[in-house]
């Protein structure tokens, strides 16, 4: 059975846990993503939100706990787990001395894209993200939105069955911000599973069909906009409302 | 002293105290009392070396002094100059402070000229570090009036920085914003090692009977006004005052002319570089090629590019090149009936292996996007085996050409050199491996700067497997005792247990 249609959820963790010098970042985490699901974490700042990522990407090991990506176990299997997913950081990693589309070769190349293909990809990726025109400047001299630009395109070329992103809007002017959002929502809707952490309460009310609110490491409330703002018995709040209320409700660390 | 914000002197403190952060940098996790331990004792060390210099210095005859002090004035000029381009270049390009400054209030001539009267304090006191030790021990050993040479250098870095200032501003209007940082680096390279070449060049060649003497005895006489200006630095140094206030006169006049009439030049281009990310200056157009297969080649051929990419490797192989190749003349000429290996082989080994070590540093080491390797579906053996492959593909090819003409006269040897020179390029990657000290990737210059213990290291493998090379050529035994020493060497550096696993 293929990854694309295997009825195992696109993220499953259970009882995840990680300390940085005997401070706990992430407490017995507990989260599952669908395919085709849009997924906000939202947290203050050190809430665990980028610790989270970083374990489901395998940037970092638990101290406790299972990660499985499409059912492949990511702590035992990591080369499997990685090649359907892709993680975007919030300070985007490129190359400076390689121009966009020589970055996006080498990316496909190393997730094993046929060539033709992901040459396709890029430019339909470069266009839509305005990128083209500067196909043959280097990085080097991109301001930092159009650098987020390229790593996102760098992120979506192989197409990955569970996107990881971090922050992925932070740096980009509206105009982009709202292609990069459009971008995201098709491919939520073509059955590729989101999770991004965000400051911009704005986008995940707007994109996310589910939203988790970690605090301290710990999740304190996961639903829909409405089962979120039904928890905290105040019909019609912004989600920036329902944010406060939760977060200061929550356990301080 | 309670400074304006904003007044020239506050701009040229501001600057100095960057510098002097970016210096404690070598010095993080340390006591203030151990960093001010360790540079007494480097003051206490420098002047034990400058000690019998001195002496040695002191035996000599008047006219040998007078060129002996020739060269080291000029030596210091152009080292002073090769650093004021490398700075004011670094100035041009590098993002952050100086575009803070740019967009604030503060006047830009005046940030232009506090930078420039830092960046003359900076290659001062770097100069000076090794100069004034010499200088007191001279003043100590002959006299008081040595002292002069501390004003000096002042003198010097002053009319260092105008020329480095100006030598990059016709640079960046002669070659554009492209290219002008490669072509400034490989400048600075080339000036730095001038001296040391002329040098090599006179030891070598300067007998009676050798071409070069005779070229330096038939250059014309300078007219005796033109002789004295150009002694007056040598005066100047050995304490004549007015010689010394006209080299001072000089260097500050040609140093404010500079900065005051070349400096909106230098402004515009900073500006212009900072434009590029604006899309106002658009790359080449180049012929769409298909994209190619594999993880592994994807991996080789992004290094490749990399290195391909960096002036600043270029400029450091040329320099080890430039200096290298008199010591090889040397070994040569010293020999009757040498081997031509003996010219070729130690080079080919000392320039391989120091790049071995640089490549390594820079593609394993100074990786810019480390996390985005790790979240690849290839494991780290497979991403550390073709950064190897990277790193040996062009040693290799650098190592063809000389193994062909030397295999075309002397086979033997030319097998020897190639098995050294492996050994060599191994040992030095190995260090770097072994010893690994990331460089952030945001830092430019952290990324050019290697751990200087590490350099060092390396040195010493690469002049034992050169030794052991040049023995075995010369069919003398102890090129055994230098390859045991080679190994003894990489082997005490091999990590600690705990570490490999």
């Amino acid at each position: 059975m293929s990854v694309a249609s295997s009825p195992a959820p696109a993220l499953s963790i259970r009882g995840l846990c990680k300390s940085f010098d005997g401070k706990p970042a992430v407490e017995q985490l507990d989260l599952t993503i669908q395919p085709g699901e849009f997924y906000a974490l939202l947290g203050p700042n050190g809430a665990g939100k980028t610790t989270t990522i970083r374990m489901a990407a395998g940037l970092l090991l638990p101290d406790s706990g299972s990660i499985e990506i499409y059912g492949v176990d990511a702590l035992h299997d990591p080369i499997a787990a990685r090649r359907i997913t892709a993680w975007l950081p919030d300070e985007p990693a490129l190359y400076d001395k390689l121009d966009p589309l020589e970055y996006l070769e080498f990316v496909a190349g190393l997730w094993g894209v046929d060539p033709a293909v992901a040459m396709s990809r890029a430019r339909d990726l470069m266009e839509v993200l305005e990128l083209w025109p500067h196909r043959h400047t280097r990085c080097e001299g991109f301001s930092r939105g159009m650098k987020q630009k390229v790593a996102l395109a760098g992120a979506l070329i192989h197409d990955p069955m569970l996107l990881l992103l971090d922050e992925p809007l932070t740096g980009l002017d509206a105009a982009i911000a709202r292609q990069v959002k459009d971008l995201l929502t098709l491919r939520a809707r073509a059955g590729r599973a989101i999770i991004l952490t965000t400051h911009i309460l704005e986008v995940a009310e707007r994109l996310a069909d589910r939203i988790g609110i970690i605090s301290a490491g710990r999740l304190c409330a996961q639903g829909t906009l409405e089962e979120l703002r039904a928890r905290t018995g105040r019909a019609g709040d912004t989600l920036e409302d329902v944010f406060l209320d939760i977060t200061s409700r929550a356990p301080a660390p | 002293m309670t400074l304006r914000p904003g007044s020239f002197l506050w701009l040229v403190r501001h600057d100095l105290v960057l510098s002097s952060r970016k210096f404690s940098q070598h010095f993080v996790g340390r006591s203030r009392m151990m960093v001010w331990t360790i540079i007494a004792f480097g003051l206490v060390f420098m002047h034990g070396l400058c000690r019998p210099t001195a002496d040695l210095f002191a035996r000599q005859d008047a006219q040998t002094q007078a060129s002996t002090l020739a060269g080291a004035v000029l030596f210091m000029f152009l080292w002073q100059v090769s650093q004021a381009i490398t700075r004011f270049t670094r100035l041009l390009y590098s993002r952050g402070d100086l575009d803070l400054l740019l967009a604030s209030p503060v006047s830009r001539r005046a940030v232009l000229g506090a930078h420039a009267v830092a960046t003359a304090v900076e290659i001062t006191l770097v100069v000076g570090g090794f100069v004034f030790p010499m200088a007191d021990m001279l003043a100590w050993r002959m006299g008081a009036y040595w002292l002069a040479v501390y004003p000096a250098v002042v003198a010097s870095a002053l009319l260092a920085s105008a020329s480095g200032f100006a030598l990059t501003v016709g640079l960046f209007n002669l070659l554009g914003p492209r290219h002008t940082r490669a072509a400034a680096q490989v400048a600075a390279t080339l000036i730095a090692a001038a001296m040391i070449l002329g040098g090599q060049f006179v030891y070598l060649f300067g007998s009676p009977a050798r071409p070069a003497d005779a070229l330096l005895n038939t250059r014309p006489t300078a007219p005796a006004f033109m002789d004295w200006l150009i002694q007056t630095p040598m005066r100047g140094v050995t304490g004549d005052l007015v010689s010394l206030i006209l080299w001072m006169a000089l260097g500050g006049l040609a140093f404010a002319w500079t900065v005051l009439r070349l400096g909106p030049g230098f402004l515009q281009g900073a500006i212009l570089v900072r434009g590029l990310g604006d899309g106002q200056l658009r790359a080449r157009e180049k012929a769409q090629k298909p994209f190619r297969p594999g993880a592994s080649a994807a991996l080789r051929r992004k290094e490749l590019q990399l290195l391909a990419r960096d002036p600043w490797l270029f400029s450091r192989g040329l320099l080890q090149l430039l200096y290298l190749a008199p010591v090889c003349i040397v070994i040569w000429i010293s020999k009757e009936e040498a081997s031509l290996a003996l010219l070729v082989a130690p080079l080919v080994i000392m320039v391989l292996s120091h790049l071995a070590g640089i490549l390594a540093w820079l593609t394993i080491l100074s990786e810019d996007a480390p996390d985005f390797i790790t979240t690849a579906p290839v494991t780290s053996r497979e991403v550390l085996r073709h950064k190897l492959e990277a790193i040996f593909l062009p040693l290799g090819l650098i190592l063809l050409a000389p193994t062909l003409g030397l295999a075309w006269a002397e086979p033997l040897n030319a097998l020897l050199m190639v098995l050294f020179a492996i050994a060599a390029c191994a040992s030095a990657a190995l260090i770097n491996i072994w010893h690994p000290a990331p460089a952030r990737a945001e830092s430019a210059t952290s990324r050019h700067n290697p751990p200087k213990i590490v350099g060092l290291k390396e040195n010493v493998v690469a002049v034992c497997w050169a030794v052991a090379c040049v023995g075995a050529v010369g069919r003398e035994k102890y090129w055994i005792y230098a390859t045991l020493a080679g190994l003894l060497f990489v082997w005490v550096n091999r990590p600690p247990r705990r570490a490999r696993a």
